[in-house]
């Protein structure tokens, strides 16, 4: 059931065209607001024309660079002349005899302008008549630099004394002649670097047939190209090249025996104890190469010898010296066994084990250099083979046990290959010449594997550190 | 010379905008439209009175109405230049409030309330309860009531929208606003006969 409708129209008349002051901070927080957004549209607005303006000045500015080509092409073909004798020069370096002439500018007939790209002719005003009346002669360029030679102008010019150079057009009307001659005093160049600057960065052409000075358009600016130093390859030429690398140094193999079952404990303790690193060293050959300027990719050959004594004695050692003899005896030989001597004491055993390795690295890298040092660092894997053996350990009976493969009473102890292991090194190297370089490179390796066979009760690794020190040679 | 007496001088002849309020308000808009920061003050001092009336009614609180009339100046400082002086002017400016604060009852929906007023039992209003109550009680009225029902009642009771129009402005069916409409309405009148029955009682005891 619908409502009677007065209650609406009880609300409406009352409220519709009710009027409650607002609060009052509500006009100022308004009026900020409007502020704020007219603030951000102005700003929008002039990034928009300060936008449109540097589009404007960057077109203006490339058009510009266009006439001013230009008009270098057609100063090129002006000053396509001969040098004469009668060629003279306004720095007073080259004619030092002569009164310096004033230099003038003659106003050509086309209202060429002094400062713009467009080319301007320069006479000499002594012989402005002799180019006024057609004169054939030989054209000559001569370029100076008023800026550079500006004292020297100065001194023998009698422009110097100009009393007001300052004032643009830095240009006096000179002469009463119907051509108007405009002199320019040496200081209006250093007083109007502005007005003068195409001029003073171009340098002034003199120009013999006419005596005008064309000033051509300023060479663009190149960078030069960063020498190489002396002794040091060039990389950024050669990005990619081979290096080659020869070397030998110490090593310091640490050997790590682990028991594989606790019942070998003591024949771990009788290694550990008959058993001591003696010396090793390595060499090789490696190359490399060197690609993006500051990337290696290694591999090569590695020998590493090493050497361990094994030093044994037996303290129950009992030597008996027997004599076998043989007697012919009724036509039969008889053999009698002498015991000789019986000797008591330490048995001494002492051997140098060796160990050669092979090892052929497989490494990436990066190279950094600062002149003629540099560093690298390389990391990676490498396949080992223990490819040479030779020597004596205990054997799980505590008796010397000779493992030499070959030999009749060896044993077989130690794998012929390891497998791989990891290396890592860091190089420090110094640019003897520019492709040779001598380095040191401190390595690291460790073989994974064991390098005794499994059936072996001790297990014996290797980590091997060293330092390398050697040569490089660089190919191209 | 003769004076003129200090008390026949009209305070408001002594503000600043008093030359200003005997513009039309075709001049203040103009003025409003060439960027007149006096004619944008004048133009709010003009109307900002009833649109924070109109303001209370769709808030919750003051602080939002405030809010909402804040926001709803700034809209109408802003796009004054789409006015084409064609209608009211008052009008237009209304219908920029109330949109302005249909768009913070549509953020602050989740907040509406929904109560069983169709049990409350129907009474007719008296006219004499409305007389007895001020345009500010009749104002806490209005907000008493829950959000959604408050928006219809204020579109359709007392803006004189069609339920076609209030069900497009406040995104519901326009059986929600037909039903919510009468439910404002009985929730009102219950309270308006509760407020008269204060009032003989009182009446009464004095």
């Amino acid at each position: 059931m619908e409502q009677p409708p007065n209650i609406d129209q009880l609300f409406r008349e009352r409220l519709h065209h009710a009027e409650v002051p607002p609060p009052a901070f509500v006009w100022p927080r308004v009026a900020e607001e409007l502020r704020r957004r007219r603030r951000r549209f102005f700003l929008w607005l002039w990034l928009g024309v300060g936008l449109a303006g540097a589009g404007v000045w960057g077109l203006w500015r490339v058009n510009a660079g266009h006439n001013s080509l230009t008009g270098a092409v057609k100063t090129t073909r002006e000053t396509a002349v001969h040098p004469t004798p009668s060629n003279r020069s306004i720095t007073g370096n080259t004619s030092a005899a002569a009164p310096l002439p004033t230099l003038a500018r003659e106003k050509s007939t086309s209202n060429r302008s002094i400062t713009g790209n467009t080319s301007a002719a320069w006479v000499l005003p002594n012989e402005k008549a002799k180019s006024q009346a057609g004169t054939q002669r030989e054209a000559s360029a001569q370029v100076f630099y008023p800026v550079k030679k500006q004292k020297q102008f100065g001194r023998q010019s009698a422009l110097h004394a100009a009393p007001d150079p300052l004032l643009l057009p830095l240009l006096t009307t000179k002469d009463g002649s119907s051509s108007v001659i405009t002199e320019i005093s040496p200081l209006a160049y250093s007083a109007a670097p502005l007005t003068f600057l195409p001029e003073i960065k171009a340098g002034l052409v003199l120009l013999s047939p006419a005596h005008s000075l064309v000033l051509p358009k300023a060479k663009p600016f190149v960078r030069k190209k960063k020498q190489p130093l002396k002794n040091c390859y060039n990389f950024a030429q050669h990005p990619r090249v081979w290096l080659l690398d020869a070397y030998a140094g110490p090593s310091l193999p640490q050997r790590q025996l682990t028991a594989m079952q606790s019942e070998s404990d003591d024949y771990l303790q009788q290694r550990r104890n008959t058993e001591k690193t003696n010396w090793a060293f390595h060499a090789g050959v490696r190359g490399s190469l060197l690609f993006g300027r500051h990337f290696l990719l290694r591999t090569g050959a590695h020998y590493e010898q090493m050497t361990e004594v094994f030093a044994y004695g037996d303290p129950n050692y009992i030597r008996v010296l027997t004599e076998q003899t043989s007697h012919l005896v009724d036509g039969t030989w008889k053999t009698v066994l002498d015991t000789i001597s019986i000797s008591y004491g330490e048995h001494y055993v002492k051997t140098f084990n060796r160990f050669g390795m092979l090892e052929i690295p497989l490494l990436v890298g990066a190279e950094f250099r600062a002149g003629r040092v540099g560093v690298s660092v390389q990391g990676g894997a490498s396949l080992n083979v223990w490819f040479w053996k030779r020597g004596t350990i205990l054997d799980a009976g505590g008796s010397p046990q000779n493992f030499t493969p070959g030999q009749e009473d060896a044993s077989p102890v130690f794998r012929h290959r390891a497998g791989w292991s990891a290396t890592a090194s860091a190089q420090l190297f110094y640019h003897l010449r520019p492709r040779l370089r001598v380095f040191a490179e401190p390595y690291y390796s460790h073989a994974f594997r064991p390098l005794t066979l499994a059936s072996q009760p001790v297990a014996q690794h290797y980590t091997i550190w060293g330092l390398k020190l050697g040569l490089t040679k660089i190919f191209d | 010379m003769k004076s003129v007496p200090s008390a026949y001088i009209s305070p408001e002849s002594q503000s600043p905008f008093f030359a200003i309020q005997l513009l039309s308000e075709t001049d203040i808009i103009r003025g409003c439209l060439r960027g007149s920061a006096q004619s944008q003050r004048l133009l709010y001092e003009r109307f900002a009175g009833k649109m924070y009336a109109v303001c209370l009614r769709y808030a919750h609180t003051q602080a939002d109405a405030a809010d909402i009339l804040q926001e709803g100046f700034v809209k109408v400082f802003t796009k004054l230049g789409q006015f084409q002086f064609q209608g009211s002017f008052e009008g237009w400016v209304r219908r920029i409030m109330i949109h302005t604060a249909l768009r913070m009852y549509q953020r602050q929906r989740f907040e509406m309330e929904q109560s069983g007023y169709e049990h409350l039992p129907e009474s007719p209003v008296e006219p004499e309860a409305l007389s007895l109550l001020s345009e500010g009680e009749l104002l806490k009225l209005i907000n008493g009531l829950p959000g959604g029902y408050r928006a219809v009642f204020n579109l359709v009771a007392i803006e004189g929208y069609s339920h076609a129009e209030a069900a497009e402005l406040l995104e519901i069916q326009e059986s929600t606003s037909r039903s919510q409409l009468t439910k404002a309405r009985r929730w009102l009148a219950e309270q308006l006969r509760l407020l008269q029955k204060e009032h003989v009682v009182s009446t009464t005891q004095d």
